[in-house]
């Protein structure tokens, strides 16, 4: 297992079980073990993300309308020597995994070997692809991943409705084909209105295609999403409360052949299911993560430069000095604020430990500030009170 | 290990391109496997050996793991 003293005890990333484990500091004394002056100095700050997400070109010819990077064919590719030196600071300052995306990330040809470098550094390393031309040589460089996702909104025009294009039966062959060869497969649904309706029949699709994870997107107004056709494909508020009876079906429906998951954005959503935002102590317990952008999140951008998330613009603090400067960084620092001291309705949520105040990239993109997630029902329904409240007192 | 110092468990390899996701179907199980999950957890936690990153460490008193150059592949937890 591989330990990484917090002030308020450890991870634990455990090796033999797939999992991350937040231990107290009776927890960690209980294997024999101190936090040593990370214990002793005080300093309850996050010193590194423990998830990066590293982008390894900017090159991607799929062309998605809605791609948040706004990924081009004629994208950098940073020289391999650059990403190694990313990968052993990322690793010197405790980070424990590593997903590699771009653009799309097979299109380097030296992959496989900086998969392995990851490895080789302790790093758990993750590939996300789109599944267009991954032929015979691209797959046996993803074998060296420990997890690939494959992009795969649906079948034929649920799919083409998020991304512009019809590339599901590349998708649908790469999941099949990774499966076949022995690696663990996941799978990366964008939900938007459209997909929404036909989520479950592509979650069937993908798991009898092999996939074992399953994890749910939120579409984010970012790159080439961020016009205002992101307002007609973004979730219906219905659809957004209505998230966690549909991750109910899905987890029961999958049970025991694949993990359903979420990602940051969509928590706020589950403030809308009155049984998961009673059990904000379960969600903590099964570590399910909101807003991590800035603390346990970052990015590391084609650049070199890190960022709070993938979607957020860069930092001036680089990739190399991550262990250095991730805790004091003042833009990393806006996002953490607000999770501090969060303003109505977040500050009296029951899931507010866990949401963090939904997701910043969407109150930034709706309000140009972070603050509470406009998207979120909880927030959205508080508006609506305000707004009739108010209404009275308007000039009619 | 005691479950009460297990402050949370994080399933699966965790890590995307874009965003921190969670695995949200163990909100599902009912008590008895959710306890089982994290018995098997807490056993882990004493079987493997220790290797520290990200920072001193001075009164470790398990022996760090040696740097492997090729871990091997994880295994699937469920």
């Amino acid at each position: 297992m591989i330990v990484r003293y917090e002030p308020w005890g450890a991870w634990v990333k455990l090796e033999t079980s797939v999992a991350l484990v937040a231990l107290d500091r009776d927890g960690v004394r209980a294997m024999g073990l101190d936090g040593g002056e990370t214990w002793t100095r005080g300093a309850a700050t996050w010193s590194a993300p423990i998830e990066v997400s590293l982008a390894v070109t900017s090159r991607c010819a799929a062309g998605c309308e809605g791609c948040y990077l706004d990924a081009r064919p004629d994208g950098v590719e940073p020289p391999r020597a650059v990403i190694e030196a990313q990968l052993e600071a990322l690793a010197a300052a405790g980070v424990f995994t590593v997903a590699f995306g771009g653009g799309e990330p097979t299109l380097r040809d030296d992959l496989g070997e900086l998969a392995r470098s990851a490895r080789a550094r302790g790093m758990t390393p993750i590939a996300t692809t789109s599944g267009l031309g991954v032929g015979a040589r691209k797959l046996e460089q993803l074998t060296a991943f420990a997890q690939v996702n494959v992009s795969y909104d649906g079948a034929s025009d649920a799919y083409e409705s998020v991304r512009g294009f019809d590339g599901s039966a590349a998708a649908e062959s790469a999941i099949a084909r990774l499966a076949a060869a022995g690696v663990v497969v996941g799978v990366n649904i964008v939900l938007t209105r459209a997909t929404w309706e036909r989520a479950g029949e592509t979650v069937r699709r993908a798991v009898a295609l092999g996939a074992t994870e399953v994890q749910l997107l939120r579409y984010k107004p970012q790159g080439r999403a961020r016009t205002l056709d992101y307002l007609a494909k973004r979730l219906l508020p219905e659809q957004a409360a209505a998230l966690g009876e549909l991750l109910r079906a899905l987890a029961a429906e999958h049970a025991g052949r694949a993990r359903i998951r979420i990602d940051c954005a969509l928590v706020p959503f589950l403030s809308a299911d009155a049984d998961l935002a009673a059990r904000p102590e379960e969600l903590a317990q099964w570590g399910v993560l909101g807003c991590e952008a800035g603390q346990l999140l970052g990015a590391a951008r084609i650049d070199g430069r890190m960022a709070a998330c993938s979607f957020t613009a860069p930092t001036e603090l680089r990739t190399e000095e991550v262990g250095l400067g991730w805790a004091d960084d003042a833009r990393l620092g806006a996002y953490r604020a607000y999770v501090a001291a969060p303003v109505e309705p977040c500050a009296s949520c029951t899931l507010r430990a866990i949401c963090k105040g939904g997701c910043k990239v969407v109150s930034e993109h709706a309000t140009g500030e972070i603050g509470p997630d406009p998207e979120c029902p909880r927030v959205r329904a508080r508006a609506f009170a305000l707004a009739l409240a108010r209404s009275p007192e308007q000039p009619s | 290990m005691p479950p009460a110092c297990v402050r949370a468990v994080r399933v699966g390899h965790g890590g995307n391109c874009s965003s921190v996701g969670s695995v949200i179907d163990t909100l599902f199980l009912g008590a008895a496997a959710g306890g089982a999950m994290l018995a098997a957890i807490c056993a882990a936690l004493q079987d493997e050996p220790v290797r520290v990153v990200g920072g001193a460490a001075p009164s470790a008193a398990r022996e760090p793991e040696p740097a492997r150059d090729e871990p091997a592949r994880d295994e699937d937890a469920t």
